[in-house]
């Protein structure tokens, strides 16, 4: 058995007898130095790429017709209040705002549900809020198209950047299809969007339905 | 600067010698990666139609998709290694044909415990138990729970009951005995078959060993708030705190900051960055065999057979006391028994789990240069890896699960195509570079050769040792 000389040649490090030299020693503990910035950026590489979200999102703008999975989906419009009423007249009003946003989903293949579990939710710079009312999920029967209002308590201090997230949101998922739709909220005009909504109450209906 | 010249040599070394063996034995590498792929994915869809009829023996065919997939990483670890001559690195009078490094089952089972570790420490485990809980909802509406296959032996949580702390201990005790006893047998009659079924049975031993004792790793903080000595640890902490509020530091702040920093920031920087790709380079170790990390040692240490000695003497002791028991038939059954037990117990210590610590150590004391660079390239792929993965699901989409529940094993099989080969052949070319490192050292310092005069063989060092206490020197020993 032969050694291998095919091997790529390479400086041999120092050998350990003359790392009492102060060359040695000093090129020693330059090797402990690199090595460990070499540990620490490869760490905050990991670190930094493990993460990256997996989510993949598609981000569209209020009345841009968006395929979601299935079917078709739209926010049509975005309302601003402090106070809702439902059908049955029961009102809620917050110390906050209520935004009311319009979403239209087509099925034209099968039904649709757009939420499911929490599905639907609104985001701005610095705050996620949820859902609420009565409509917390969207569902078109097939060859249906359904409308309806999902509200979201926000704070008026907090709305620059909104976005309203919409996805089915299953018990069991990999990478649901997400949107993101931006509500043109932005920081120059959340000021005229918090003043339009003082003392103004919503009217709220269920979402309908109507064949496509 | 010597420092920054050497990291870039072997930066450039493994990238560049990766690189061209990964490409030159790219054809048999795929055909490799394919087929323990699919043992893999096709064990994990049998485990899935088992969970309906038995748990335990969806856990046994859960236990063997990860053979499949060792089985994978270890016949393209010893290719490449082959390729590239790592075990021709060892000099001729060093060089050992040790069948038992060489044999697939006998590699099975001494990376079993470390692959699965790793696999487990990194949630690998866990991920396969939920890509189960997935397909079994799909099929069945879940015949795992919520919690999945893994969930039925798991001691984590605050309601496990005490009658599964036995069940676990009898499952462990009960799979070490049978393990045992079907590798005696295949010892004894040399039928291969065997060899496989132990390392399915090690297979299930190790992962039910490995998540217990993860589990009860991950309650050590819990049992350790109940301490005295933390209460102490709290006097200290308050005492520090007084100090730096007396010169204007907020404490709670103080601390708050240090343990986010450590939990947060530092933490996750040594496991991502060091820790993973450390103890994947010791498996590679492991797979070219006690022939090479033992040459490496001696290399390392500048004097010969410093660690073959070590491991020859305890094997040779263990066949001394064999033949002996056997030879005298005198001593009581009990006596034989208690033998059999400590045989069995030390001889799998030294056999499987010491060299994986040997190899970590060997690993470790490459030189700073080399792990710096090693940890540079390692985590160079692994973000590219990510990115790859990034860049496939913006290509997928996002799909309702309908939709994933098809294309899941595919997405799973591109994913890890392009990178997981290249890896393989990183760790043999690092591998390569560490035993060359060894060898360049021991030839500027002179102990490449053993010295004049000293023993040259393991055996005799060994068999002078048990010739001094008396005892008689087996004719036939592997080390």
């Amino acid at each position: 058995m032969t050694i291998d000389r095919s091997a790529p040649d390479a400086p041999p490090t120092p050998p350990a007898g003359t790392t009492g030299h102060p060359n040695g020693r000093v090129n020693r503990l330059a090797s402990v130095i690199i090595a460990l910035a070499c540990i620490v950026v490869a760490g905050i590489a990991v670190h930094v790429t493990d993460g990256i979200p997996g989510d993949v999102v598609r981000t569209v703008d209020v009345n841009h017709p968006t395929k979601l999975d299935d079917a078709i989906v739209t926010v049509t419009g975005v309302r601003a209040g402090q106070a809702m009423a439902n059908d049955s007249d029961d009102t809620f009003v917050s110390k906050g705002m209520i935004l009311a946003v319009k979403v239209r989903v087509e099925a034209p293949g099968q039904k649709y549900t757009l939420g499911g579990l929490s599905g639907i939710s609104l985001h701005t710079a610095d705050r996620t809020y949820s859902v609420f009312g009565p409509n917390t999920a969207i569902t078109a029967e097939a060859g249906f198209v359904s409308t309806g209002e999902v509200l979201f308590e926000v704070d008026p201090q907090h709305i620059a950047g909104a976005y309203v997230e919409l996805y089915n949101q299953e018990i069991i998922h990999v990478i649901p299809d997400k949107i993101h739709v931006r509500l043109g909220i932005t920081a120059d005009n959340a000021d005229r969007w918090a003043a339009s909504a003082r003392n103004r109450t919503l009217r709220i209906s269920r979402s309908e339905s109507e064949p496509l | 600067m010597i420092a920054l010249a050497m990291l870039w040599t072997d930066i450039r070394i493994l990238l560049v010698d990766t690189t061209r063996i990964w490409w030159r034995l790219l054809p048999k590498i795929l055909t490799i990666y394919i087929l323990g792929w699919l043992g893999f994915e096709v064990c994990l869809k049998l485990a899935v139609i088992a969970g309906d009829l038995t748990f335990w023996l969806s856990l046994v065919i859960f236990a063997i998709a990860f053979v499949s997939k060792l089985t994978a990483l270890v016949l393209i670890l010893r290719m490449v290694g082959n390729a590239l001559g790592v075990r021709r690195l060892i000099p001729a009078e060093e060089y050992e044909d040790d069948d038992r490094d060489a044999g697939i089952t006998r590699l099975l089972a001494l990376t079993l415990l470390p692959f699965l570790g790793i696999y487990t420490a990194f949630g690998m485990i866990q991920s396969a138990s939920d890509q189960m809980i997935i397909e079994s909802v799909f099929r069945s509406g879940g015949a795992f729970g919520d919690q999945g296959i893994l969930g039925q032996f798991r001691l984590n949580g605050d309601d496990v009951p005490t009658s599964r702390y036995f069940l676990v201990v009898a499952i462990i005790v009960g799979t070490y005995i049978l393990r045992r006893g079907v590798d005696l047998l295949h010892e004894r009659t040399e039928f291969r078959p065997l060899g496989i079924v132990v390392a399915f049975i090690e297979a299930f031993f190790v992962l039910v060993t490995i998540t217990a004792g993860y589990d009860l790793l991950s309650r050590l903080p819990i049992w350790l708030k109940d301490r005295e000595f933390m209460a102490w640890l709290d006097a200290l902490k308050h005492g520090i705190g007084n100090l730096l509020a007396a010169i204007g530091l907020n404490p709670e702040a103080f601390f708050s900051a240090i343990g986010s920093f450590i939990s947060d920031q530092l933490w996750p920087v040594i496991t991502s960055g060091l820790s993973e790709p450390i103890f994947w380079l010791a498996i590679a170790a492991l797979v070219y065999g006690s022939s090479v990390i033992s040459v490496a040692e001696l290399w390392r240490r500048g004097k010969p057979l410093a660690s073959r000695v070590r491991l020859a003497r305890r094997a040779l002791e263990r066949a001394a006391r064999r033949e002996l028991a056997q030879a005298n038939e005198g001593p009581t059954v009990s006596g034989r028994v208690l033998a059999e037990v400590r045989e069995a117990f030390l001889g799998d210590i030294d056999d499987k789990y010491l060299p994986t610590l040997h190899s970590l150590r060997l690993i470790l004391r490459a030189g700073f240069a080399f792990l710096g660079a090693y940890v540079v390239v390692y985590s160079a792929q692994t973000v590219a890896d990510t990115l790859w993965n990034w860049a496939l699901n913006e290509t997928i989409g996002g799909h309702p699960m309908t939709v994933w529940m098809v294309i899941l094993p595919i997405q799973d099989f591109v994913s890890s195509l392009p990178f997981e080969p290249w890896r393989l052949c990183l760790l043999a070319v690092a591998l390569r570079r560490c035993l060359m490192i060894f060898r360049l050292r021991a030839q500027t310092s002179g102990t490449m050769h053993p010295q004049q005069g000293a023993m040259d063989a393991a055996r005799d060092v060994a068999a002078a040792d048990l010739a001094s206490r008396g005892r008689p020197v087996p004719e036939e020993v592997g080390v």
